[in-house]
């Protein structure tokens, strides 16, 4: 289907009365020119302000020149290595588990009964609850005193007296729950859509040669689940690297600096210190590394995806 | 079908059946409880919802809500919420369908790296290009009005679009688009006669997505809001007060803003896993 499709297109593109068309300029050009002007621009302006000294509430807000300075302090800041190291923490711990939860409830559901499809239906709940909203409301599971979870806690005996969020040991493991509660679903459903696509005839041909359920599992079905896995990783690490919503209304990076991302201490220098020019370059040298970082890895995992 | 080898391991596996509905609802439990909790607090009143152990059976209220629209800015919350979203993805899809439409069907040079570009835009971390479109918002003394956060989300939601449209726009076959071309279509008319009432199912499913985003945003909106357009997730934060968190109203705030959304989510349901790995894995 595909190759045919691709032998049509090439049909259609060697048509030398089209070669020379550039019609699908035209089409470009409205959604380019938007990003040019509201991406490309704040880049470079953002450059400019990195090499400035930018108070919002000193000299009137004025920027006065300060070379290469701001980077000086970033790399010597270490509220900002912090930072990035509670970056790391939250995403490849929320990643991980989300990953490993997601597939075993995957193989878990990779069966037939009465009710499948409702099953999806409510996994798509948690992602589409609004960040703020599921921030607020496990902040009310681990109040505490009047917390839901310490009262579990209680009754099976196991002590209820946590102070979940401020504590500089469980507040991080604590909001990365919340982000693992939020989006197990969605590696669920894209392993589920990936295991439904393996084919009869796979199954037929283990259950003739005698294959236990832990042999389909260890042999067919994780095999052919890892290329969706690590899409799956990805995209969850490009969204969760932008986290700031539950981290902002549970904790807002505290107790201390315990749960103090880069996104958060951005915000943090920015719009509560007003030193702008040091919250650009924070912001800067991050999104620089991360681009860069995650864009190799998208690019490398869409030409595996695109030859297969 | 494969649990039916003999006779034998029938009550074994009568057993399982039955382990294995009890772990569906321990994780269904687990995933559907922080919603359903948030839906009953908001019907609950002042003492039923600090109970402990909490009070499943109760009568329910509705004060909470009373409460929440007895002041009048929340009404405005709300429209703002819907006027942003709404607006803001009605032009993204404007800008951004044509080129997903020219990425899918047309062959040009380069045409990998630049929709390669398209998507690191995504990849950037928003808080990015929030700094500098601050300080550019706040020169031109539009930080307040609902204009910032509508040209905020357009920027947020333009790679997704043009990454997601092509999926549907490939599903059509080529041979429609070239009779039509021989019939003497203009590509204008071609792309608005021809194939856009054919991807209207992947039109729908992508803008819902488009306000889902833009609805459930809160880093820009806490940033370039003012009181006269601030959206509802900002709104919501207005409940934990120094004097301590009004969790009633804000437990129906937070149910208000919440429904909507995953009744979106439902709608969406079927192109949700293609539109979320841009077309990567088949939903």
């Amino acid at each position: 289907m595909v190759d045919a499709n691709n032998a049509q297109n090439a049909v259609l593109m060697n048509n030398p009365g089209r070669k020379k068309s550039k019609i699908h300029l035209y089409f470009l050009l409205p959604s380019l020119i938007t990003i040019i002007v509201i991406m490309i621009v704040p880049f470079f302006y953002s450059l400019y302000i990195t090499l400035h000294n930018a108070n919002l509430l000193e000299n009137g807000g004025r920027f006065t020149f300060n070379g290469l300075g701001n980077f000086i302090s970033f790399f010597q800041d270490e509220r900002a290595l912090n930072a990035i190291a509670v970056t790391l923490k939250f995403v490849l711990g929320a990643v991980a588990l989300e990953a490993l939860l997601g597939i075993a409830i995957s193989l878990f559901l990779d069966r037939n009964f009465k009710g499948k499809s409702i099953v999806r239906s409510i996994l798509i709940v948690p992602m589409f609850m609004t960040p703020v909203v599921t921030g607020l409301v496990w902040r009310t599971f681990y109040d505490p005193t009047a917390g839901i979870l310490n009262f579990i806690l209680g009754v099976l005996g196991l002590g209820n007296r946590y102070d979940w969020l401020g504590n500089t040991f469980s507040a991080l493991p604590s909001i990365i729950m919340v982000d693992v509660w939020q989006w197990t679903p969605f590696m669920v459903l894209l392993f589920m859509a990936s295991l439904d696509s393996i084919s009869g005839d796979i199954y037929e041909a283990a259950y003739v040669a005698g294959a236990s359920e832990f042999q389909l599992i260890k042999y067919v079905k994780l095999p052919l689940l890892v290329p969706t896995v690590f899409i799956a990783i990805v995209l969850r690490m490009i969204d969760c690297i932008k986290a700031f919503d539950i981290i902002y209304v549970m904790t807002k990076g505290g107790p201390g600096l315990a749960t103090e991302t880069i996104n958060m201490y951005a915000y943090t220098v920015g719009f509560n210190f007003f030193r702008i020019g040091y919250a650009t370059t924070i912001a800067f040298v991050f999104t620089f590394c991360i681009t860069t970082l995650l864009s190799f890895i998208v690019s490398k995992l869409l030409n595996r995806v695109n030859t297969n | 079908m494969r649990e039916f080898k003999n006779r034998k391991s029938s009550s074994t596996w009568m057993v399982k059946r039955g382990l294995f509905w009890v772990v569906l609802i321990i994780i269904l439990g687990f995933f559907l409880f922080p919603p359903v909790w948030l839906l009953s607090t908001s019907l609950k009143n002042f003492k039923d919802a600090f109970a402990i152990p909490p009070k499943i059976i109760f009568t329910p209220t509705f004060e909470n809500y009373a409460y929440v629209f007895s002041n009048g800015d929340f009404a405005r919350y709300i429209l703002n919420s819907i006027v942003i979203s709404f607006v803001s993805t009605f032009i993204c899809m404007l800008l951004g369908v044509p080129g997903a439409y020219a990425i899918a069907c047309f062959e040009f040079k380069r045409k990998k790296d630049l929709s390669f570009f398209i998507l690191s835009t995504r990849i950037a971390p928003p808080i990015m290009s929030l700094l500098p479109l601050y300080i550019i918002f706040n020169k031109l003394e539009l930080i307040g009005s609902r204009f910032p956060l509508i040209i905020m989300y357009i920027l947020m939601n333009l790679p997704l679009v043009i990454w997601i449209m092509p999926v549907y726009f490939r599903e059509i076959p080529l041979e429609l688009r070239e009779a039509a071309i021989i019939d003497g279509c203009s590509e204008l008319k071609v792309f608005w006669k021809v194939m856009i009432p054919l991807v209207r199912s992947g039109l729908a499913a992508t803008s819902i997505l488009c306000i889902i985003q833009a609805w459930n945003e809160f880093l820009f909106a806490l940033v370039l809001s003012g009181n006269d357009s601030q959206t509802l997730p900002v709104a919501v934060t207005s409940f934990m007060t120094f004097q301590g968190t009004q969790w009633g109203p804000l437990s129906a705030a937070g149910t208000i803003i919440m429904i909507p959304m995953i009744i979106f989510g439902f709608m969406v349901q079927k192109s949700f896993v293609k539109g979320m790995t841009l077309g990567a894995v088949k939903g």
